[in-house]
């Protein structure tokens, strides 16, 4: 039996996947926007343990904010650009919070958990295109920490969208010796499906009480 | 692989699994080389138990990112917390990993309606080189600390975490997670006395 055929087994247990849009709002530099793909496994009612996938495409100039695009081509200065690629997380979340709102069940968890994050340095930006010493550490694999809070709305048994805050720590490396710590914070919306309905019930929509 | 995990899945579904997540603003305390010279960082740790007699045990991680001071400003005595003071000679920003097993008393005492919960983390701590390991021998041990390279990123590091903290539960029901508020007081080989006041949610086995 592989891993697979046991996390999807009827153990008793919940399995969902989701996927949607993230951004970054909180960097003055970069305005990056992204998808998200989550699969979460529920150990016991409170506690999960999940797989959080983060796709940022690199869209040149385009990511570029205001004061970015001021900085490099009129004032020749070069902020320290280092663009998220795909990041890789595994969160452990603990559930606080099961209500319901009318014909609506709601769940909220907090999660902390290590990630992986793969990044490229914008040399562009930089004004180090072809500079041995900056393309040392244009691109790089960090490991970093993330922790978030995310709201779900169930209008169904299995199915719910997602409210996501989410931050990401990590250090960069610049120029071959420049660190940089980076506090990204990203909101985020996804589409939620329950693979396998918990154990301990859900309130639906045609229900009453507590679960 | 897999019979384990199965295992650990079987006993999560007989007899529950604890789970605790806090946030942490972790700095280094005086008699540390590192103190001083390591901003307080940002810490996130997470632990995952399993019943055991009348306690939790399980495994505890933890990460932390800091901001140091300039790795120049370390051989001249020029950063702005330790002024006059020659730095330990470290990269400068720095991130921390520790892990290790945990044992959790996560009900000590009740006051009031408050829980007081401890625990104990024997770890295994690195600090890693984040820079581009040729221009940190050309460039900051050669030039800027004239050849000495104290080796605080090639070492793993050993010791010991203890942590008191209070919660409440977020709900009636007697098997709701609780939010605490508590201290952690680490002890580092090298690294010296580190401490972290922490914030949390912890879901006991019940």
């Amino acid at each position: 039996m592989n891993l697979a055929v046991l996390m999807f087994a009827a153990t008793g247990h919940a399995m969902e996947v989701g996927g949607g849009v993230q951004a970054v709002v909180n960097d003055p530099f970069l305005r990056q926007r992204g998808l998200v793909v989550a699969a979460r496994h529920h150990l016991t009612q409170s506690v999960s343990v999940g797989l959080m996938g983060t796709y940022y495409p690199d869209r040149d100039t385009a990511d570029w904010t205001r004061l970015t695009t001021q900085l490099v081509e009129e004032n020749s200065v070069s902020p320290d650009l280092s663009k998220q690629g795909l990041t890789l997380a595994l969160p452990v979340g603990i559930d606080p919070l099961y209500t319901r709102i009318g014909q609506f069940h709601i769940e909220a968890q907090l999660y902390v958990g290590p990630a992986v994050i793969r990044t490229e340095d914008d040399l562009e930006a930089l004004q180090a295109e072809g500079d041995e010493r900056a393309e040392s550490t244009q691109f790089q694999t960090h490991l970093g920490s993330v922790f978030g809070f995310t709201s779900d709305l169930f209008w169904t048994d299995k199915t719910a969208v997602r409210f996501r805050i989410h931050r990401q720590t990590h250090i960069e490396t610049v120029n071959g010796t420049t660190l940089e710590m980076k506090g990204n914070f990203m909101l985020g919306a996804e589409f939620v499906y329950m693979l396998s309905a918990p154990p301990w019930g859900r309130v639906g929509p045609s229900s009453g009480g507590a679960p | 692989m897999t019979p384990i995990v199965g295992l650990l899945l079987g006993t999560a579904q007989a007899g529950g699994v604890g789970a605790a997540i806090q946030l942490g603003t972790s700095r280094f305390a005086g008699p540390s080389e590192l103190a001083g010279f390591l901003d307080p960082g940002v810490s996130t740790e997470l632990a995952l138990t399993l019943p055991v007699g009348g306690v939790e045990v399980g495994v505890n991680g933890a990460l932390a990112h800091h901001n140091g001071c300039y790795y120049d400003s370390q051989a001249y005595g020029g950063c702005p917390n330790a002024p006059g003071q020659p730095g330990p000679l470290i990269q400068g920003d720095v991130r921390l990993w520790s892990v290790g097993p945990t044992v959790v008393a996560p009900e000590v005492a009740r006051i009031g309606p408050a829980i007081l919960s401890t625990s104990g983390t024997v770890q295994v701590v690195g600090m890693p080189l984040l820079m581009d390991e040729d221009y940190y021998e050309e460039e900051v041990v050669e030039e800027s600390w004239g050849g000495q390279d104290p080796g605080w990123h090639d070492d793993l590091y050993y010791g010991a975490k203890a942590q008191v903290d209070l919660g409440l539960p977020v709900a009636l029901e007697s098997t709701a997670p609780i939010v605490f508020l508590g201290t952690s007081v680490a002890w580092t080989t090298r690294l010296g006395l580190s401490y972290a006041p922490v914030l949390g949610i912890r879901q006991p086995i019940r």
